[in-house]
């Protein structure tokens, strides 16, 4: 390593120091490393700090080499796919990613849900799979069971809407209060028949006739 | 390198300074050291020895086999996980940082280029780079000064090391002494670590730190010196306390 240091002159710690690398390892051209020799001669404290950076080498190099935890090296394999998979044959490498992706939990769990969901539409269909003929399967028959399915399941809603007792007394309440103002008026249209109950017909049916009128297909529940 | 190796270059060097006997060559583990240059890539025509067997390995790697890839991870995995540990002094962190290091390389190892370097030398140039993101990301939540406290005054003074006394258990003592070193190193700045973690403890020649680093090897010497003399400076107040009984 050139030095920038002139020869001609004593050195200073600065001096020293600067060339301290190269005088420890022996590179100091012959000039240089007398002068280097002539200041430590004569500074006890460039000597001490010659003699502390050798010391401090020394402690850096001794410092252990630990061995690595086993889950390193095991979370690199786990991240890091083997190698064989980047350069295979394109149709090696189309079918590898498709029994891949077939594998992965969430084609699993999307299967599942298909599968799920399929089932679900079939019982709602009354599909009995034991018993299936191809007319059970034609579009009309579905549909029209699937329709018998939702009437069912609104009539069961609307008779336990009307059995409700706190509906029965919302209505009646609302049906009074409408009734009290205005006597005299007699109103003429459907509404009024809550007015003179028909016979025969159950008491807490009453309350619905006060509701607005549902549409076409679901009147006939009431 | 047995302990006793270790020990025996300070006195030595103790002894050359103060009888002012001519510097002793390099130790010989060192390899030479070529002229300043600045660091260039080596010719392809250079390309022998061990840049062969990585560009080999490399191959493998890149043509399927899993068993290569295992075998450059077992190959370099101590190094460049110590290199972190002493680099950031938690463990933790060194090892996710040598994760990253690892899924760097798997993902760019195609980019390997043997008439450049050895895969050792990229693979730490890959650790220095990633080790100096995380100092950058790190800065801001790193702790303070650990080597010093402060009298009444306010000023700053070493930490009493040795008026705790010496353990009685060597190996309490050696471990007290390893701890007060790695919070030295934290204390260099992170070029100066570097240079003194990639020469002093990893065994790296100058050339090849250049290369790692990128820079001319007048530089690279210049803060090894620096990083050595201010380690040296941390250190000198328990020096004694770190010496080994005789």
């Amino acid at each position: 390593m050139t030095t920038p240091l002139t020869p001609d002159r004593p050195w200073a710690c600065p001096d020293f120091e600067a060339a301290l690398g190269d005088f420890r390892d022996g590179t100091l051209a012959a000039p240089a490393s007398a002068l280097a020799r002539a200041h430590l001669e004569a500074c006890p404290a460039c000597a001490d700090l010659l003699a502390a950076v050798a010391q401090a080498v020394a402690h850096v190099a001794a410092l252990p080499q630990l061995e690595p935890p086993p889950r390193l090296l095991a979370a690199i394999f786990a991240q890091t796919l083997p190698p064989r998979q980047q350069h295979r044959p394109a149709s090696a490498g189309f079918f590898a990613s498709l029994w891949a992706s077939i594998t992965s939990p969430r084609f699993a769990l999307a299967v599942a849900m298909s599968v799920f969901a399929v089932a679900l539409l079939l019982n709602a269909a009354q599909v009995n799979l034991r018993q299936v003929s191809l007319s059970d399967l034609t579009p009309a028959s579905l549909t029209s069971a699937l329709q018998r399915h939702v009437d069912r399941a609104w009539a069961r809603g609307v008779s336990y809407y009307r059995d409700l007792r706190v509906v029965y007394e919302i209505e009646a309440a609302i049906h009074q209060m409408r009734q009290a103002p205005a006597p005299a008026a007699a109103p003429a249209d459907d509404h009024d028949r809550t007015q003179r109950p028909p016979r025969g017909v159950p008491h807490a049916q009453l309350a619905l006739l006060a509701l607005p009128p549902l549409p076409p297909p679901y009147r006939r529940f009431l | 390198m047995s302990t006793a190796t270790l020990w025996s270059n300070p006195r030595r060097d103790a002894l050359l300074a103060a009888s002012l006997l001519p510097s002793p060559p390099p130790r010989a583990r060192r390899r030479p050291q070529p002229p300043a240059v600045v660091a260039t890539p080596a010719p392809v025509a250079a390309l022998v020895g061990i840049n062969v067997q990585d560009r080999q390995l490399v191959d493998r790697c890149l043509s399927g086999d899993a068993a290569a890839w295992e075998e450059v991870v077992r190959l370099h995995s101590r190094r460049i996980f110590n290199l972190c540990l002493r680099f950031t002094g938690r463990p933790e962190d060194a090892e996710d940082l040598a994760q990253d290091v690892f899924i760097r390389l798997y993902k760019n190892l195609a980019a390997y280029r043997a008439e450049v370097g050895s895969l050792a030398t990229w693979l730490t140039t890959l650790t220095r780079n990633l080790l100096i993101d995380h100092y950058r990301r790190a800065k801001a939540d790193r702790l303070t000064d650990p080597l010093e406290t402060t009298n009444d005054e306010g000023e700053s003074v070493p930490l009493p090391l040795a008026a705790r006394g010496r353990p009685a258990d060597h190996a309490v003592w050696g471990r007290e002494v390893h701890e007060h070193v790695q919070r030295a190193l934290l204390r260099l700045s992170p070029e100066l670590r570097e240079a003194v973690i990639l020469r002093d403890l990893h065994d790296l020649d100058y050339k090849e730190i250049a290369s790692v680093l990128r820079l001319p090897e007048g530089t690279v010497k210049s803060r090894i010196n620096r990083g050595r003399i201010e380690l040296a400076r941390l250190l000198r107040p328990n020096l004694g306390f770190m010496e080994p009984r005789a």
